[in-house]
C-alpha cells in the first residue's frame, strides 16, 4: 500500500515529537535520582554539624555581602538591617546605591549615620563612575559600606562596583529586598571550605514571599502564596532547584546559580571582568565563563548547590512584570547559548560542554518551540484532517499525569529537606496547584519564552520593568495581596 | 484472567499509546503515594514536634534541678538528685532518649567547666555511654561519626580502639570526628595521626581540630614544627595555623624555609605566620625571597612588614608603593610604611611627589588610619 507524502511527514514529525517528549521525561527522572542522592547525602553530611563551630572559629573565611540598589527607598531599611543580623563572624555589607532616584540613599545615610571615607578604591572592573563611598560613624554599624555610584542601566554594573569594594576573598550577591536566613553565609561557605577542588560558586534555594509573613526585614512565617500567579512560579522554583539544580551539581555540570542569591569565589570574578553588562541573563553568564576560564586554564573547579531555603523575594505579581521577567530571562537563555556556542559539544569542556549545554539547548531552549509547533500540528488535524481521538487524549494525559508527579514530588523532596510551611493545608494548596499548572502556568511560559527567542533573534529591546515595590507591609487597597506585619520582633 | 483481557486489548494498540498507557499508571500511582506520604510525614512530624516538646520541657526542668543538687551538702540534695536520675531513666523511647542527649551535649559545650562535670557525671548514670557506644557499631556513618562526638564531648577514653580505627578511614566527615577524638583521647601523642595523613584535609577539617584544641585544656601540645615538611599540604598549613596560635617561635627557620615553597597557599601562609612571630626577625628573610613571592605573597608581605617595629625597609616599601604590580601590593606598602615607622606624612613620603590620585588616597587613608589604629 502507497502512503501520500503528507503521511509519512505527520507519522514521522508525530513520532518525533512522542520520542522527544519521552526522552525529555526521561531525563527528568533521571535528574530526580541524582538530585534525591546529593540531598540525601547533604542531609546526612549535616545532621549532626554542629554551625557554632564555624561561627566561633577565628579562621572563618572573610566574606562580602554585595546588594545593589535602586529606588528601594521603601524598604532598604529594614533590608539592610536585616543583612547586617547575618550569622557570621567575618563579613562585610556592601550597599550599591545605583543612581536612585528616590530617597533611597537619603535614608540609608541619616538611618546608618553615614559619612564619607576615603578609601582608596581600584576599578579592578570597569563600571559607571563611583561618586563616593560611605561608612558609618556609629560603631553599630561597622559592617557596613554604601558605594554611591552612577547609575549603570543595570544591575551588573552595580554588582561590579560592589566587587572592587569588596575587601574579603569571597562575595554574595544577593537583591537588596530578598530576605536571607539569618545561617545562609553559614551554610553557603562551607562547601569553600570542605571541598577537595576549588569552589568558584554556591547557590541555594530561592523562595517567594508572596503572603509570608514578614516584620521589620524578618521573615517570621513562610506561607504558599495567596494569587495563583505567584503561586505557580513557586511551584516552578522548588521544581527547578530541587529538582534540576541539585542534580547538576551532583554531576558539577551547573550552568547557572541564580542572581539573587550567590556566591563566589572573589577572585574567580575578578579574573574573567565580573557580570557583563549587555547581558540579559547576567548570572548564567558570568558563571559560564567563570568555567570556562577555569577549564581554559586546566584548572580544576566546583561549583555547588545547597538544597536549603535561604533566600525569599518577592516574586512578579502581575501579568505584565511576569511577562516582562520570563522574556528577558528567555533573551538570556539564547545569549549565553550563543556567546558561549564553541563549548557546546565540546569534549575539552566536559560534562559542562558535553551534557549540560545540549541539555539547556535541546530540553529548555527548543522544547517551548517543538510544544509550540504540537499545538498548531493539532489544531490543524481538528480543523482538517481526521484525529484518532481516544489516542490524543490518551498522550495529553500522558504528559499531564508526568507532569504533576514530577512537580508533587519536587515538593515532597522540599518537605524532606524542611517544612517550611506551618500547616499541611498550605502544601496541601501548593500541590493542588500542580493540577492546574499545564493548563494555565506553562502555555504562559511557553508563549513568553518563545517571545523572548524572537526578541532576541530580531533585535527587539524589552526592558527589566518598573517592580514597584510593595514591600513586606500591610496592603492598604482591599482585595490586594496582603502581607501582615507582626508586631513581635521575631527571627526564624 | 483479568490482565489476560487487558493484553488483549493492549496488543491491539501501537506501542507509543501503550507506553503511554504504562507512564500514565505510574504517574497516578506515584502522585497519589507522594500525596499520603506527604501528609503521613506532615502527621508523623507533629507528633513528633509535640512529643519533643513535651520532653524538652520536662528533661530540662529535670536536668536544672539536678545541676542545682548535685555536689550539694546534706542527704536532701543528694536524695534529690538521685531522684532526678531516677527520672530521667524512666525515658525509653528514641525521642526522648535523643532529647535527653541533645541537652545534656548542649549544656556540656556551652557552659561552665562545673557545667560540663555535672553532665559528664549524668551521662555516666544514665547509661547514655552505650547508647553513645551502639552507635559505633551502626552501619550508617553518620550514626558512626555522631557516637564518636559524643564520646569525644564525654572524654570517654575506655573504648579508644573503637574510634581510632577511623583515623584514617576514607568517609571524610568521619575522618575529622575520629582525629578530633584522637586529639582529646590519646594523651602521649595527640597528633600522632598527622605522621600519617595522607589524605586531603581541607579548611573545614582544619577548624575542626582547633576548635577541638581550644575548647580542650589538657592537651599536650607537640613542637608543630616536624609537620612542616609533610607531603600533605593540610598538614603543613594546619601546622602553620598552630605555630602560631602557640607562638612557637623555636619554628622560626622551618618557616623560612618554606618562603620559598612552590605551594602559593604554603608561601603565604608562612609569610603571614613569620610577620605574627617575630616581624623584626623576620624581615630580612622575607626581603630576601620577595621577587620569588606570588602577587598574593607579595601583598602579604607586606601586611608581615607592617607589623616591624624596627623597620630597615623604607626605601623598598616605598618602592613597591610606587612600582608595585598590583594595587594590593601598594596599598599594604604604604600601609607597612606607616605603621611601622610613624613619621609625619611628608617623612613617610620621603622624596617622592607628584602622587596621582589613587596613590593620594592611599596615603590619606593608611596615614590616618594607622595613626588612629
Amino acid at each position: 500500500m502507497v502512503y501520500s507524502p503528507k503521511y509519512y511527514i505527520s507519522y514521522v514529525y508525530e513520532y518525533l515529537v512522542f520520542y522527544y517528549a519521552s526522552i525529555l521525561m526521561l531525563l527528568y527522572l533521571i535528574l530526580l535520582v541524582l538530585s534525591v542522592y546529593e540531598i540525601l547525602k547533604y542531609i546526612k553530611r549535616n545532621s549532626y554539624i554542629d554551625k557554632d563551630v564555624l561561627l566561633n572559629s577565628p579562621y572563618a573565611p572573610g566574606i562580602s555581602v554585595i546588594a545593589p540598589a535602586f529606588n528601594e527607598g521603601e524598604t532598604i531599611i529594614d533590608n539592610v538591617r536585616s543583612l547586617l543580623s547575618l550569622n557570621y563572624p567575618l563579613f562585610e555589607v556592601v550597599i550599591v546605591n545605583d543612581g536612585s532616584t528616590d530617597d533611597t540613599f537619603e535614608k540609608l545615610v541619616k538611618e546608618y549615620e553615614l559619612e564619607v571615607i576615603e578609601l582608596p578604591y581600584e576599578e579592578k572592573i570597569e563600571t559607571e563612575p563611583v561618586r563616593n563611598i560611605y561608612k558609618s560613624k556609629n560603631p553599630l554599624y561597622f559592617r557596613l559600606t554604601v558605594v554611591d555610584k552612577e547609575n549603570g542601566g543595570a544591575k551588573a554594573d552595580a554588582s561590579n562596583a560592589g566587587v572592587n569594594v569588596a575587601e574579603h576573598p569571597v562575595v554574595l550577591f544577593t537583591d537588596v529586598d530578598c530576605i536571607l536566613h539569618k545561617d545562609t553565609l553559614l551554610k553557603m561557605v562551607k562547601p569553600f571550605i570542605e571541598e577537595k577542588e576549588k569552589v568558584i560558586a554556591t547557590g541555594a534555594v530561592i523562595r517567594l514571599a508572596n503572603s509570608s509573613k514578614v516584620d521589620r526585614g524578618f521573615l517570621t512565617q513562610v506561607k504558599v502564596p495567596k494569587r495563583f500567579l505567584p503561586r505557580f512560579q513557586e511551584l516552578e522554583y522548588i521544581r527547578s532547584f530541587l529538582l534540576g539544580r541539585m542534580a547538576w551539581s551532583r554531576m558539577n555540570a551547573l550552568m547557572l546559580v541564580s542572581g539573587a542569591l550567590s556566591m563566589f569565589d572573589k577572585q574567580t570574578v575578578l579574573d574573567v571582568g565580573g557580570y557583563d553588562k549587555k547581558s540579559f541573563g547576567e548570572d548564567m553568564e558570568l558563571l559560564m565563563r567563570m568555567c570556562r576560564c577555569r577549564i581554559d586554564k586546566k584548572k580544576p573547579y566546583r561549583v555547588r548547590y545547597i538544597p536549603e531555603s535561604l533566600c525569599w523575594t518577592e516574586g512578579p505579581y502581575n501579568l505584565s512584570l511576569f511577562e516582562k521577567q520570563r522574556t528577558r530571562w528567555a533573551k538570556g537563555l539564547s545569549q549565553t547559548l550563543w556567546k558561549h556556542k564553541k563549548m557546546m559539544f565540546n569534549p575539552k569542556y566536559g560534562r559542562l560542554g558535553m551534557l549540560a549545554m545540549p541539555f539547556w539547548l535541546l530540553f529548555e531552549w527548543l522544547a517551548p518551540i517543538i510544544e509550540l509547533t504540537g499545538i498548531i500540528y493539532f489544531i490543524f488535524l481538528i480543523l482538517f484532517a481526521s484525529i484518532n481521538w481516544s489516542f490524543a487524549i490518551i498522550l495529553m494525559v500522558f504528559v499531564y499525569t508526568f507532569s504533576v508527579m514530577i512537580t508533587v514530588t519536587s515538593v515532597l523532596i522540599d518537605e524532606t529537606v524542611h517544612k517550611q510551611y506551618a500547616s499541611k493545608a498550605e502544601v496541601f494548596k501548593l500541590c493542588a496547584t500542580a493540577f492546574l499548572e499545564p493548563f494555565i502556568y506553562h502555555p504562559l511560559t511557553m508563549l513568553l519564552t518563545i517571545r523572548g527567542n524572537y526578541f532576541f533573534f530580531f533585535g527587539k529591546k524589552s526592558g527589566w520593568g518598573n517592580m514597584f515595590r510593595r514591600g513586606f507591609q500591610k496592603s492598604r487597597k482591599e482585595g490586594d495581596e496582603s502581607y501582615t506585619r507582626d508586631s513581635k520582633y521575631a527571627n526564624e | 484472567m483479568w490482565y489476560e483481557s487487558i493484553f488483549d486489548v493492549l496488543s491491539g494498540y501501537p506501542t507509543i499509546i501503550i507506553i503511554a498507557l504504562v507512564v500514565i499508571v505510574l504517574s497516578i500511582l506515584t502522585t497519589v503515594f507522594v500525596y499520603l506520604d506527604i501528609l503521613f510525614s506532615r502527621l508523623r512530624a507533629e507528633q513528633v514536634k509535640d512529643r519533643t516538646d513535651k520532653d524538652r520541657k520536662f528533661v530540662s526542668d529535670n536536668i536544672n534541678n539536678y545541676s542545682l543538687m548535685i555536689g550539694g551538702i546534706g542527704t536532701a540534695a543528694r536524695d534529690g538528685a538521685r531522684g532526678v536520675v531516677t527520672e530521667l531513666r524512666k525515658i525509653k523511647d528514641v525521642i526522648g532518649r535523643k532529647v535527653l542527649m541533645d541537652q545534656i551535649m548542649y549544656l556540656s559545650r556551652n557552659f561552665s567547666r562545673n557545667t560540663y562535670n555535672k553532665m559528664h557525671g549524668l551521662y555516666r548514670k544514665l547509661g547514655l555511654k552505650r547508647t553513645s557506644q551502639n552507635k559505633l557499631k551502626d552501619s550508617a556513618w553518620e550514626k558512626k561519626a555522631a557516637g564518636i562526638r559524643e564520646l569525644r564531648e564525654m572524654n570517654v577514653t575506655t573504648t579508644p580502639q573503637e574510634i581510632l580505627q577511623y583515623v584514617h578511614s576514607p568517609n571524610d566527615d568521619l575522618r575529622i570526628e575520629a582525629q578530633a577524638a584522637y586529639i582529646r583521647l590519646n594523651k602521649e601523642n595527640p597528633f600522632g595521626f598527622l605522621d600519617e595523613a595522607t589524605e586531603f584535609m581541607p579548611e573545614w577539617h582544619q577548624i575542626i581540630l582547633f576548635d577541638e584544641i581550644n575548647r580542650y585544656d589538657n592537651i599536650q601540645i607537640p613542637s608543630f614544627k616536624q609537620w612542616l615538611s609533610s607531603d600533605n599540604i593540610g598538614v603543613v598549613l594546619f601546622s602553620i595555623k598552630m605555630i602560631v596560635h602557640y607562638k612557637q617561635k623555636d619554628a622560626f627557620p622551618e618557616l623560612v624555609k618554606l618562603l620559598s615553597s612552590e605551594e602559593e597557599k604554603v608561601q603565604r601562609r608562612a609569610i603571614s605566620a613569620l610577620g605574627n612571630l617575630d616581624a623584626d626577625m623576620a624581615q630580612a628573610h622575607l626581603y630576601e625571597y620577595y621577587s620569588d613571592y606570588s602577587v598574593h605573597g607579595k601583598a602579604e608581605a607586606m601586611i608581615a612588614f607592617s607589623k616591624v617595629t624596627q623597620p630597615e625597609y623604607r626605601d623598598f616599601l616605598r618602592s613597591e608603593f610606587v612600582n608595585g604590580e598590583d594595587y594590593m601590593i601598594r596599598k599594604n606598602a604604604f600601609c607597612a610604611l606607616a605603621k611601622s615607622t610613624k613619621g609625619t606624612r611628608d617623612e613617610l613620603l620621603g622624596k617622592l611627589n607628584n602622587l596621582d590620585n589613587q596613590q593620594n588616597r592611599i596615603v590619606n587613608y593608611c596615614y590616618v588610619n594607622n595613626y588612629n589604629a
